[in-house]
């Protein structure tokens, strides 16, 4: 068995010596590297370079492979600085994908070429941006008793047996609602409700339009006075969302709770338009 | 009287200021922070040097080997033309003369990285009477001399000053520390910044270059040329090199002095681009090391 075996890995070493077998494992030169998958609340997407580290004039493989976690409209995906390489003119240096549905998966493939000279080992980061527009939406349960039911749950203590449920999508730009008051509100109580913009994700957001931004109140709520919405039941903004340091901005609105039944229930929900961008890079070294 | 109160003054901060009490005082010196990833300071290196027989008695041949060195890594150095190998001897043992050139016979000797080369050469010990029947020294100094090129790479990250502000305006830092590639040989190019990066697209960027000698041997000029010059290029892109006030450096306890640089940032199109800025000195350089070759007497 042993003597059986001599004879192929004999063979087998005197291919590797002899220079055919060019692709043995561990060779310096058909190193493919695998960067770690990046998660966001929007999309994942992995880096792939062939080789990661090339001579003068060599050509570079990039792919990238991208997973939306929701659907996301006008996906591009473009080289920002390709650092000392060049890209060839038959290759895109912006590579449209479109629309994506959620958890299609699309690769995008560049090529770069590196210089031609370069005087010592060049440690090269490119850089890449995936740009997208995508939706976020909220939904929350607005619990409205009156007065007489409101004191009764008081006195019995169960107040709190009334379940308040809500659920959001997962995503990079949130608007987070919050009330002056724990629910549930009484009949003709005063609530103040504050809206918070807020970039979660590590990308940039662009400004938000005021007209990709809808606040839908249940008929248990009535406004009272609101100066950044317009609108009774549908609450449309009144001025664009821009972002600083990750936030952007809060509204408050006096609303009036109103209960139509002894314990009516509405729905509350939100829904934003975003464009967004997010960078990254990829190390490539081009040794002389 | 004015003068006795201006030398009592100038005698109370020349103390001060020799005491160390006056730490800010201002110098020329860049403190923007750079990271520094130095290749190899060694290229040749003289190493393993025998004599046989290991006992040399008065009036007997001797033979003095030693092998030469590159020390650069495979990967990333280039080979090393030797210019000049000489031994010099200044004790009593002769072997033709008192300087030895060991190159006579071979034209350019080339060392690859990682590359060995062995030398030797036959020298005569002194008659018993030249040492009055004393016991006596020979230094033999082996001397190597080469040519070389001393290559730095620094990172100028460039930004458009819209992408900054939008950055800032996100929360993200702009702000990186570059790199700096600082490669092979005894000679180190290094440079400094004043200006944070990323630097600002059309703008003007001033900083200090100079070089060190972090090596055992001496910097020259190389052969042809008088002075030992820094030349900078940007890369890619070579029609923006910077510009320095003067390009010659001359080295004065293994550093040299700072030149004055200004480089006019390149107007980008696109939002950012990482440029390198390259200095470069072409040296020639030469590395000794001795050997006491001990003669014994014979009994006469």
């Amino acid at each position: 068995m042993i003597s059986r075996m001599l004879l192929p890995t004999f063979m087998l070493f005197i291919l590797a010596l002899s220079g055919c077998v060019t692709n043995f494992p561990f060779s310096y030169r058909s190193k493919v590297t695998v960067y770690e998958e990046t998660l966001t609340d929007d999309i994942a997407y992995t880096f792939e370079v062939y080789p990661s580290s090339v001579y003068e004039g060599e050509k570079v493989k990039i792919r990238v492979k991208l997973v939306p976690k929701k659907t996301l409209k006008n996906v591009n995906i473009s080289v920002v600085d390709p650092c000392i390489f060049t890209i060839p003119e038959n290759r895109k240096k912006t590579i449209t994908l479109g629309d994506l549905s959620a958890n299609t998966q699309r690769i995008a493939k560049f090529e770069l070429r590196a210089p031609e000279t370069v005087e010592m080992n060049t440690k090269c980061k490119i850089k890449f941006k995936i740009s997208y527009e995508a939706s976020f939406s909220a939904i929350s349960d607005v619990v409205v008793l009156s007065e007489a039911e409101y004191k009764e749950r008081a006195s019995s203590g169960t107040l709190n047996d009334i379940k308040i449920s809500s659920s959001k999508t997962p995503s990079a730009v949130e608007a987070r609602i919050s009330f002056s008051e724990e629910q549930p509100f009484r009949d003709g109580e005063e609530v103040f409700m504050s809206v918070e913009y807020l970039n979660i994700g590590n990308g940039i957001p662009d400004k938000i339009e005021k007209n990709n931004i809808k606040i839908n109140l249940p008929q248990n709520l009535e406004v009272e006075e609101c100066s950044d919405y317009s609108g009774e039941n549908e609450l449309t903004l009144s001025k664009n969302i821009e972002f600083y340091e990750k936030k952007g901005g809060k509204s408050v609105c006096k609303l009036r709770a109103k209960a139509n039944v002894p314990i009516d229930i509405g729905k509350l929900s939100i829904s934003v338009k975003y464009k967004y961008e997010i960078e990254d890079y990829i190390s490539v070294e081009v040794l002389p | 009287m004015k003068a006795r109160v201006f030398a009592t003054i100038s005698l109370v901060f020349a103390f001060l200021l020799l005491s160390g009490c006056i730490e800010n005082f201002p110098n020329y010196r860049a403190s923007v922070k750079v990271q520094t990833q130095e290749e190899t300071h060694d290229l040749l290196v003289i190493e393993d040097i025998k004599v046989t027989p290991s006992l040399v008695f008065t009036g007997t041949e001797f033979k003095v080997s030693f092998r030469i060195r590159h020390v650069g890594d495979p990967k990333t150095s280039a080979p090393v033309t030797i210019k000049e190998l000489k031994a010099y001897d200044f004790g009593p043992c002769s072997g033709g003369g008192h300087v030895l050139d060991l190159l006579k016979d071979s034209n350019n000797i080339v060392i690859y990285p990682g590359e060995v080369k062995y030398f030797s050469l036959t020298l005569t010990a002194p008659e018993r009477n030249e040492i009055a029947g004393l016991e006596a020294k020979c230094p033999i100094r082996i001397k190597v001399t080469y040519n070389y090129n001393a290559t730095t790479q620094v990172e100028a990250y460039v930004m458009k000053k819209e992408k900054i502000e939008k950055l800032e305006k996100a929360g993200k830092s702009p702000y990186y520390t570059p790199k700096q590639n600082v490669g092979i040989g005894p000679v180190k190019i290094y440079f400094e910044f004043f200006q944070p990066q990323p630097f600002e697209s059309g703008r003007k960027v001033v900083f200090l270059v100079y070089a060190k000698n972090l090596g055992d041997g001496d910097v020259n000029a190389p052969s042809g040329s008088k002075k030992l010059t820094i030349t900078l290029t940007q890369f890619p892109s070579e029609a923006n090199n910077p510009t320095c006030e003067k390009s010659d450096v001359k080295f004065f306890r293994g550093e040299t002095n700072k030149i004055k640089c200004t480089w006019n940032v390149p107007k980008l199109e696109e939002e950012e681009k990482m440029y390198y800025l390259i200095g470069k000195m072409n040296y020639e350089y030469s590395v000794e090391k001795v050997k006491e070759v001990i003669v014994k007497p014979l009994p006469g």
